[in-house]
């Protein structure tokens, strides 16, 4: 089991700065274009697959070892529509991870 | 004078009472006076807040896919007779001209990917729908370990880009026919084909759905079904 870990502003502003690369670079857009408030489907054209490659992406890259069903629970109660909705719930899963539900579902 | 514009292709799902068509947008005319001819103000005012030029295209033609559908069976007979709008959990859903509503109580569900849209209308009562479209791509294979793999031993042998694309689409339905986003797509669904092209799932969560799929020209169409009793979770599963 992975243990939960606290983000820095600065790994924070990393992680949101990585996730603008990431849909520029994968869907083609100018980074200009992409801020907190972007809906990722209606103003990039991204689809729900950008999601799930995002979050492999950040759980190789801090090692994060939550298990993606967990991480389905937790987008059902956190739909994510925005890039900055969209880093909230990487810092979620990164900072809580096995314990990403625990607040949220007694007993989890 | 609206549906005999558009090529449909209908797709032989195997659901009586469920229709499923696919509209190749790429050949949709100029997707601004298709929007003045197809779509109720409101419709426009979504239309026009898309600001992404494909995405406008896309979701466009997902609904003039439907709207072409009701038109071609005759519930409307023009397109500004029926809305498309969307319920709290993100379902569309088909309102129509007050002088039509008595027993116009349709269920929908609209996807789209690359050059196609999808729509699906259904009369059955008391039943919830969700259709998918998905490309067979090598670009699943890159996530398959984070969806794929509590159902694979299940479904028939295929190609593993097929088989991918299959898995996707049906979990994309089936959280479109439940009613929740992609929360479902990551969590263990279990899909039995038990026929070929015919599939029973069961959620995390206790529900049964029954899908259907089949393929048209590279990509892979899943239909799912969840009927008011089904929609009731089972305990002890």
């Amino acid at each position: 089991m992975s243990m939960p870990k606290r983000l820095s502003p600065e790994e924070k502003k990393g992680i949101y700065e990585h996730i603008r690369e990431f849909l520029s670079d994968e869907l083609d857009v100018s980074l200009d274009d992409i801020g907190p408030d972007t809906k990722i489907i209606d103003d990039l054209k991204g689809d729900s697959m950008i999601y799930l490659e995002l979050v492999e992406d950040f759980k190789k890259q801090y090692d994060v070892k939550v298990e993606i069903a967990l991480i389905g629970r937790y987008l059902q109660k956190h739909p994510v529509y925005t890039v900055g909705q969209t880093a909230q719930a990487v810092y979620d899963i990164i900072e809580r991870g096995q314990s990403l539900l625990a607040d949220a579902e007694p007993g989890a | 004078m609206f549906a005999e514009d558009l090529e449909l292709v209908d797709l032989p799902l195997g659901e009586k009472d469920v229709e499923v068509s696919l509209l190749d947008v790429t050949r949709l005319g100029d997707p601004d006076s298709t929007a003045s001819r197809f779509m109720t103000a409101p419709e426009r005012e979504e239309y026009l807040r898309l600001r992404h030029p494909l995405r406008r295209r896309e979701w466009l033609g997902a609904r003039v896919c439907l709207k072409t559908m009701l038109l071609r069976s005759r519930c409307v007979s023009d397109p500004i007779q029926c809305e498309i709008t969307k319920d709290e959990s993100g379902r569309p859903w088909v309102s129509f001209a007050p002088a039509l509503a008595p027993g116009l109580a349709f269920d929908c569900s609209l996807s789209h990917k690359g050059r196609f849209a999808c729509a699906c209308a259904s009369r059955l009562p008391d039943t919830r729908v969700g259709v998918d479209i998905e490309e067979i791509s090598p670009r699943l294979l890159r996530v398959s370990k984070a969806f794929a793999g509590d159902c694979q031993s299940l479904v028939r042998s295929r190609p593993p880009e097929e088989r991918l694309a299959l898995l996707w689409a049906i979990k994309e339905a089936c959280a479109k026919a439940v009613g929740t986003g992609l929360g479902m797509a990551l969590s263990s669904v279990v899909c039995e084909e038990t026929i070929e092209g015919q599939h029973q799932i069961r959620t995390s969560g206790g529900l049964e759905l029954r899908a259907h799929h089949l393929l048209h020209d590279g990509y892979v169409i899943a239909l799912c079904l969840l009927t008011e009793d089904a929609a009731r979770p089972r305990k002890g599963r």
